[in-house]
C-alpha cells in the first residue's frame, strides 16, 4: 500500500498518462490504475473527481458529456495539449527519482 | 438476506443522492457524475456475484463518506462554498436585526400600555426593563434552539 502523501503525488501524473492513452471516463483510469498495480494503489474513488475537475480547471483536460450504448450517461474526458506537456515534465522528474534510487540501491543490496 | 423486501436500486440512490444535495461543495453536474460512477462501480460489482444491495454498499464504501467528499470537492469549488457561506451570513444578520425590532417593538407597547394605566415613572422603568430582558433572551433562546437543531441533523449524516 502507497503512503497517502505519495497516493496525492501520484495520482495527477497516473492520470494524464491513461488519459494519454485517449478519453475516458472516470470509472475507468480507477479500474486501470487498480488493475496496473495489482491492487497496490487503491484510490478513494470519490476523491478522483474533485482531481479531475481541478485538472480541467487548470486547462489540462477537458470533458463532455455522453451517451453509452446503455443510454446511461457518462462524462469524458480528454487530454489538451498542456496536459501532455504537464505529463512530460512529470515524466521526467518520476524518471530522475526512479534511476537516482534504482542506482543507489543497486550499489547497496542490502536496502533492498 | 431478507427477500421480503425487495432491494430498489433507484430509491436507494436517490436516498443517497439526497444527503449530498444538501452541501453547497458539490454542483448538480458533480452529482450526476458521482451517480453515474456509483451506477456503474455496482454493475461491476453485481457481475461478480455478489447481490445488488451489497453490491451497492461496496460501491458506496468504495466512493468515500459525505464528509470526505465534501472535502475534496470543496477545495474544487471554493467559490460556491463561499457564496454558501456569505448568503448563511446574510441571512443570520437579516435575523438579527429583526429580532431587535421585535424586541423593541415589544417593550415600547408594554411601556405604553403601562403610561395607558397611569403607572408610576419607577414602576414604568422597570417594567421596560424587564419586558426588554425578557424578550432579548426569548429570541435568543429561539434561534439557538433552531441553530442547535440544523447542526445537529447536518452533522448526524456528515460524522455519525
Amino acid at each position: 500500500m502507497l503512503s497517502k502523501e505519495l497516493v496525492a503525488a501520484s495520482t495527477v501524473p497516473l492520470v494524464l498518462s491513461i488519459l494519454a492513452e485517449g478519453e475516458s471516463y472516470g470509472y475507468a483510469p480507477i479500474q486501470r490504475v487498480q488493475e496496473l498495480s495489482g491492487g497496490r494503489i487503491e484510490w478513494s474513488e470519490g476523491m478522483l473527481y474533485p482531481v479531475l475537475h481541478w485538472m480541467e480547471k487548470e486547462g489540462l483536460v477537458e470533458s463532455t458529456w455522453k451517451e453509452a450504448e446503455t443510454g446511461r450517461r457518462r462524462k469524458y474526458y480528454r487530454l489538451r495539449q498542456d496536459g501532455r506537456k504537464v505529463l512530460q515534465a512529470e515524466r521526467q522528474q518520476w524518471l530522475t527519482v526512479h534511476s537516482t534510487q534504482t542506482k543507489l540501491w543497486t550499489t547497496r543490496p542490502h536496502l533492498t | 438476506m431478507d427477500d421480503s423486501t425487495p432491494f430498489d436500486l433507484n430509491a436507494a440512490i436517490q436516498t443517497w443522492r439526497g444527503k449530498l444535495e444538501s452541501s453547497p461543495a458539490l454542483s448538480v453536474g458533480n452529482l450526476d457524475e458521482l451517480e453515474s460512477h456509483l451506477r456503474d462501480a455496482t454493475a461491476t460489482l453485481a457481475a461478480m456475484g455478489l447481490s445488488t444491495e451489497e453490491a451497492f454498499l461496496i460501491a458506496c464504501r468504495r466512493m468515500g463518506t459525505g464528509a470526505a467528499l465534501e472535502w475534496e470537492y470543496g477545495k474544487v469549488n471554493r467559490e460556491r462554498v463561499w457564496l454558501d457561506r456569505a448568503l448563511w451570513g446574510i441571512i443570520g444578520c437579516v435575523l438579527v436585526v429583526a429580532l431587535s425590532s421585535f424586541v423593541s417593538g415589544l417593550t415600547t407597547c408594554v411601556t405604553m400600555l403601562g403610561a395607558a394605566l397611569a403607572l408610576p415613572g419607577n414602576a414604568l422603568g422597570v417594567l421596560y426593563g424587564f419586558v426588554h430582558l425578557a424578550a432579548l433572551a426569548g429570541a435568543t433562546l429561539g434561534l439557538w434552539r433552531v441553530c442547535r437543531k440544523t447542526v445537529t441533523s447536518l452533522s448526524e449524516w456528515r460524522f455519525g
